[in-house]
């Protein structure tokens, strides 16, 4: 299932306060999730359509976004308690579907379908002026599914890129399916097969790369899956571009149709069991972004674990993982509904507050073109009454 | 010999009442042979010898009588109906009274009486037998005239020109002289011949009076149930109905029925309720040949097929519409037929069809057959007896019906024993033209009739023919096959007032013109006399407005017709347009004019699928394909010249130029460019104001870049479009330039607004496409190929791009070691600027061998300094380089020259080309 339908994206952000309140007027009413974390949408100026397809902090302070549309603005003041002090400006046009921001230094490494680029302000005009292409080391023909999605960098400097397929069953243009590493010097270093459709990529606090992946098939339901280096995620149509590489060694041998997906871990060697399934249609339908929590307390006491938008849903998930004998598994749980806009990108600045980039509307993939003016959501904030989940929720973590 | 019967599934009733009719009719003044034209243009006698020479051609007198050749292309006959298979078609009962009185049974017939000269007991006899053999060709199917397609049928037959030559059958309408009468058309035909007759007269009746309106199946059958409304058949089956509460189907045998009868088909409408009841149906289907045979059963509720008393498909339960189908074998002859149906509440349907073994997918009702009883009183049914048929065979060809008629046996049509004296010597006297015909055939004609064909006889016995001017030529043929009914030319002919109001639109606000067939008047100038011939082999819909159809009448037929419009019709031609701008230019022009942005011809005519934003004229996409063009040049400036009344006014008001920046403000130029535009037909690029809800992406101050999949440079195509109105695709997959194109930018809406995929063309006009190849390669000598391949594997790398003044982008790549800077600038900011390219060199090394490509094309003349490419635009190359060298690329001549670098102060090696591209 595509994770990107054309709705339009707005920008919702989480924002964590720690706040100290006197809890006796609300009483009656048990606390929800909009009590301890509100939603603040930024306000999007008239004109700009913005659907958000990714995210990332420049080291000013200002917010990037991406859009499907090939835009990027930055944003600033983005925590701005008040509209007026925010400001959006256009950084760079004319991408194609950007849908991977990573920043280095100044620069901004976006990734768009057709290639990754290091996009530039060399004269300092707050106007991108430098497109320069890192790598364009996969094929691209015109299909719809043949999105590109881009982590940010790694610790060795590395962007994953993880490729959509030829539509659902096939992998007609290069590395379709596959997971690649860009390296700092543009070199390809293919990484993983076996991808599908993906929504998201991210990395956890020990550096290890996921990405979510969507229903459809050889996928029964959406899931957070560990892009272990050399590892085969389960839908083999890609797999004839081992042909081209020896990068992760030999072809895995195809899963068997009707199996389980533990039976097929043992016997192909290279399968990566998914981290954490998301039952279909309760927690969600069209897994999205990831993003991490590095927050060291400042998001809530989640510092860590993962958070992994739904599209259709319009809800960030949370998921803990540990690692049992190398292979990542783990729990998901309800973390914030009601974005009520499709969550897309999510990401977690080093303050404590998350930003979702969501696409409006009814939260299902509609084939309908969007309301211009339906990307405007007026803000909503999160608030943390810190006090309430102590008991319950840190003994989860 | 032996003698087979075969019995008539259904006649009765309703034949007997035709008899009656018959003789009722019979009563009556006998009718003349009716020519509409005739009837319309002839009935003050003043040409006595044009009226005979129709005559001599619609009697069709030349088939006994013959002639030379020269008289034969001048008198073109109608033919009579072909009768290869006229059993299946008409009835015999209707063959027998047609063969004893032509004009009683279908009155103003062409048709001759043969028979006249024999005795009475004589006659009857030959009557029989040849009816007999007639009716041998084939058999009836009866089935009744579906009463839900009657209205519509109606609608059609008043509508769609049936009524240009027929009596109008609506209520109150008044039957008019130059009308071609129809017998009473239930006692000639069934629903599904005579709808077959109408999807193709021209198989009955090849000499295309009747013409072919381009029916199709279900239209047929609409005016077919619609003529044949009046059809009463026996009743083909029996029924028992019962009433009660049930969740499947009951066991029949258990209940008592609430009423019996006998119906046709499996009609529901029996039923007294609708819910909560339950139907079985008997009756006997003939199967026409062994075979097997698929049984589709489909119903709401339950039901059950059973055929010779063993369950066929079984559609148990309650649900909404549920077809199940079987196959079942099964041998010529009668079986037993029942159907059993309950309906216990919601809608009521019930369908049994058969296919298979030559049937097509059919209602099973068309196979029934009445059980077995005795014949109603006074039921007279029809029992084929061969040995009579044998003896009428050979009294077609004896009496003369096989000159006339076509009728195979065998493959071979059957021969005419009659002998006729030639026309040019024949008595006008005696034979067909006496009072008192004797042996000959007699057609009933009237004193009038018999005086302009004795005139026209006295022509033909004078010697050759004269020869026909053009204009005469168009007459005769126009007025045999009653063009004038609906056409006028030269103040001749036209919708006769009393039909009038029988010519429809849709589209009222356009007036007469939307709903009265056109002038012909001068049309040998406007259409080209190819697609002349097109309608007449095709017929014409290009009015979707005007309900009356142009039907096929067949070039065969009509002859030379279009050839002699264009000879009667030429116009005087007018200097012709000197050619200062490219095709593409013009196009793009002509583009520009007929858009919202120009003289909106888009307002009232439609561009192919795309609606107008007024009244829905005829498409601009037919024009070029239909019109002439030195007819469309003078036309569009003076619409009123050519089609006096005309709503369409001219876009260049007495001659002035109402935008005069596009192109050089010529009235003669800007027409070319819209007849330019127009001969794109429907794959011409859609005018500006139609079509979908593009979000078009412009330069402004800025260029604007767009990366996308476009149609033309690739999955990694980037677009620019400058502010200057220029506009081009890089191909970053070939590292190479893909169009250069003018006007507007790309249309974002396909990518934007769907989830991204297919290839998006550009938005504006004067696209020159390029080969997209790189323009560098080291080679060996001026000898070696230019590389073929993948860029990537000889050496490229693309290396995105810079934004210099303006946001303009300098694209960047990497040719082995050499760093290479791509600039483009339009150099003016008027229409159709050229672009400036300016290619930049850099590198550590002096690469030796290197080449620059110029160009590769079909057509190459060197022009000064620049190469004129295709004859179509201008190509300028300088900077660093050396001689020009020419040379063979397949069929194609390939310009490559020499690239020479200049060391820099540091060190390094850099090198500057400069292209001008003026397309």
């Amino acid at each position: 299932m595509p994770v990107f339908s054309r709705c339009l994206l707005g920008l919702l952000a989480l924002l964590l306060l720690l706040v100290t309140e006197d809890l006796s007027a609300q009483e009656k009413k048990p606390p929800g999730e909009e009590d301890y974390y509100p939603l603040l949408t930024l306000p999007i100026p008239q004109g700009v359509v913005l659907e958000a397809s990714a995210l990332e902090m420049m080291g000013n302070g200002k917010l990037a976004v991406a859009s499907r549309r090939g835009d990027i603005y930055l944003v600033e003041n983005p925590l701005s308690p008040s509209a007026e002090t925010m400001k959006f400006q256009l950084y760079a046009g004319g991408l194609h579907e950007v849908l991977g921001l990573s920043r280095k230094g100044k620069d901004l490494f976006v990734t768009q379908r057709c290639e990754v680029t290091r996009v530039a302000d060399t004269n300092q005009d707050q106007l991108a002026d430098l497109f320069e292409t890192l790598s364009d080391g996969w094929g691209i023909n015109g299909d719809y599914h043949e999105y590109a999605f881009g982590s940010r960098h790694d610790r060795e400097g590395n962007i994953w890129v993880v490729l959509c397929l030829t539509g659902s069953f096939n992998s007609d243009s290069r590395y379709r399916g596959w997971c690649l590493r860009i390296t700092p010097e543009g070199k390809v270093i293919p990484t993983c097969s076996g991808i599908r459709s993906p929504g998201g990529i991210g990395m956890n606090t020990a550096g290890d790369v996921f990405y979510t992946d969507n229903q459809g098939p050889w996928n029964g339901t959406c899931s957070l899956k560990h892009l272990r280096p050399g590892s085969f995620q389960g839908h083999p149509s890609g797999n004839r571009w081992y042909e081209i590489t020896e990068a992760i060694g030999e072809r895995p041998t195809d899963p068997s149709s009707g199996s389980r997906i533990m039976t097929e871990a043992d016997r192909i060697e290279q399968f990566e069991p998914p981290a954490v399934l998301f039952p279909y249609k309760k927690m969600g339908q069209s897994a999205s972004g990831i993003a991490c929590d590095t927050t060291e307390g400042k998001f809530g006491p989640f510092q860590g674990q993962l958070f992994v938008g739904d599209q259709t849903f319009s809800t960030v998930m949370r998921v803990a993982l540990e690692k049992v004998k190398g292979h990542y598994q783990g729990a998901c749980f309800p973390f914030r509904s009601g974005l009520d806009s499709g969550s897309l990108s999510v990401m977690i600045e080093p303050g404590g507050a998350m930003f979702v980039g969501a696409r409006t509307g009814d939260g299902v993939h509609v084939v309908d073109a969007p309301s211009p003016c339906s990307g405007l959501i007026g803000p909503v904030r999160f608030r943390l009454r810190f006090s309430m989940f102590m008991p319950s929720a840190m003994v989860l973590s | 010999m032996t003698k087979t019967h075969r019995t008539w599934p259904c006649r009765c009733r309703v034949i007997v009442f035709l008899f009656l009719l018959f003789q009722s009719s019979s009563l009556l003044p006998a009718e003349s042979p009716r020519v509409p034209a005739y009837q319309r243009f002839h009935q003050q006698g003043t040409q006595p010898v044009e009226a005979g020479s129709l005559l001599l051609g619609e009697l069709n007198c030349t088939s006994c009588h013959e002639v030379s050749d020269a008289w034969a292309e001048r008198l073109p006959v109608k033919t009579a109906p072909v009768l290869d298979q006229v059993g299946s078609r008409v009835r015999p009962q209707f063959i027998t009274a047609m063969l004893k009185d032509p004009q009683s049974a279908k009155p103003g017939t062409t048709m001759p009486d043969l028979l006249g000269h024999l005795e009475p007991g004589q006659r009857d006899e030959a009557i029989e037998q040849l009816t007999h053999f007639l009716a041998s060709t084939g058999t009836i199917h009866d089935t009744p005239a579906p009463a839900n397609l009657v209205l519509q049928g109606e609608r059609l037959f008043h509508e769609i020109g049936c009524t240009a030559c027929h009596d109008p059958r609506r209520e109150g309408s008044e039957p008019l002289p130059t009308s071609i009468s129809l017998p009473t058309l239930s006692a000639k035909y069934s629903v599904t011949a005579l709808a077959q007759f109408l999807k193709d007269p021209l198989a009955i009746r090849p000499s295309g009076r009747m013409p072919h309106l381009n029916l199709n199946d279900g239209e047929a059958q609409q005016i077919s149930s619609y003529l044949l409304r009046d059809l009463q058949l026996p009743p083909n089956s029996r029924f028992a109905y019962f009433e009660g509460n049930w969740q499947d189907l009951p066991d029949f045998s258990t209940l008592e029925a609430k009423e019996k009868g006998e119906g046709h088909g499996f009609d529901l409408s029996v039923a007294r309720r609708r819910d909560q009841f339950a139907i079985q149906f008997d009756g006997t289907i003939v199967i026409p040949k062994d075979g097997t045979y698929r049984f589709h059963l489909g119903s709401d509720d339950g039901s059950r097929l059973e055929i010779d008393g063993e369950t066929v498909v079984l559609v148990g339960g309650i649900h909404p519409l549920q077809f199940k189908s079987a196959d079942r074998e099964l041998k010529q002859g009668e079986h037993a037929v029942r159907v059993e149906y309950f309906e216990q509440g919601g809608e009521e349907v019930l369908r049994v069809e058969l296919e298979g073994n030559g049937l097509k997918r059919q209602p099973l009702e068309g196979l029934l057959k009445m059980p077995r009883r005795d014949p109603l009183p006074g039921e007279t049914p029809f029992t084929l007896d061969l040995e009579l048929a044998a003896r009428g065979e050979q009294l077609f060809s004896r009496l003369g019906c096989a000159s006339c008629h076509q009728l195979k046996r065998d493959g071979k049509p059957l021969p005419s024993q009659q002998q006729a004296p030639l026309l040019s010597g024949s008595n006008p006297s005696v034979g067909c033209l006496a009072e008192q015909t004797g042996p000959a055939p007699d057609y009933h004609l009237s004193g009038r009739q018999r005086a302009d064909l004795q005139a026209a006889l006295k022509q033909v016995a004078a010697g050759e023919p004269e020869e026909l001017s053009a204009a005469d030529q168009i007459t005769t043929t126009m007025t045999r096959f009653n063009c004038y009914a609906c056409h006028q030319r030269d103040d001749v002919g036209g919708v006769e007032t009393a039909r009038n109001a029988l010519f429809m639109t849709n589209q009222k606000e356009m007036g007469d013109e939307a709903r009265i067939p056109p002038l012909l008047t001068g049309v040998g100038s406007k259409l080209r006399p190819e697609w002349m011939d097109h309608v007449f082999n095709n017929g014409a819909n290009d009015r979707p407005y005007m309900f009356t159809r142009m039907p096929r009448f067949q070039k065969q037929n009509v002859g030379p017709l279009s050839e002699l419009f264009v000879a009667a019709d030429k116009l005087e031609p007018l200097p012709a347009v000197e050619e200062h701008f490219s095709s593409r230019q013009l196009k793009a022009a002509g583009r520009r004019l007929v858009g919202a942005k120009g003289y909106s011809c888009i307002k009232c005519h439609t561009y192919g699928s795309h609606k107008a934003s007024g009244v829905q004229s005829i498409s601009m996409t037919t024009m070029f394909k239909r019109l002439d063009p030195e007819w469309f040049r003078q036309y569009v400036v003076n619409p009123i010249r050519f089609r006096p009344g005309t709503r369409m006014p001219t876009a260049w008001p007495e001659g002035q130029v109402l935008l005069p920046n596009v192109l050089d403000g010529t009235v003669e130029q800007q027409v070319h460019a819209v007849w330019t535009f127009l001969a794109d037909g429907d794959k011409g690029a859609i005018p500006f104001g139609l079509g979908g809800n593009p979000i078009e992406l412009a330069a402004t101050d800025n260029a604007i870049i767009y990366r996308n999949f476009i149609e033309g440079a690739g999955s990694r195509g980037i677009g620019v479009g400058y502010p200057e109105k220029a506009n081009l695709a890089f191909d970053a997959n070939q590292v190479s330039l893909a169009m250069l194109w003018h006007g507007a930018f790309m249309d974002a809406s396909k990518h934007w607004n769907g989830r991204g995929q297919g290839y998006q063309p550009p938005l504006g006009d004067n696209v020159l496409r390029l080969e997209p190849r790189p323009i560098l390669a080291v080679l060996e000598d001026a000898e070696e190929p230019w590389p073929t391949g993948a860029p990537r594997e000889s050496g490229y790398r693309f290396r995105g791009y810079r934004l210099a003044d303006k946001l303009k982008p300098v694209f960047r790549y990497q040719y082995k070691e050499i760093q290479v800077e791509d600039f483009f600038d339009p150099t003016s900011d008027k229409d159709f600027t050229p672009v400036r390219r300016t290619v930049q060199l850099v590198s550590e090394k002096e690469v030796e061998g290197l080449w620059f490509r110029v160009i590769s094309a079909d057509q190459l003349e060197i022009k000064g300094n620049s190469l004129q490419v295709d004859k179509d635009w201008l190509l300028t190359v300088s900077g660093d380089i050396g001689q020009r060298v020419l040379r063979k690329e397949g069929n194609r001549t390939e310009v490559v020259v020499p690239v020479s670098w200049k060391k820099t102060a540091a060190g390094t090696y850099r090198a500057e080309i400069i292209q001008l591209y003026e397309w």
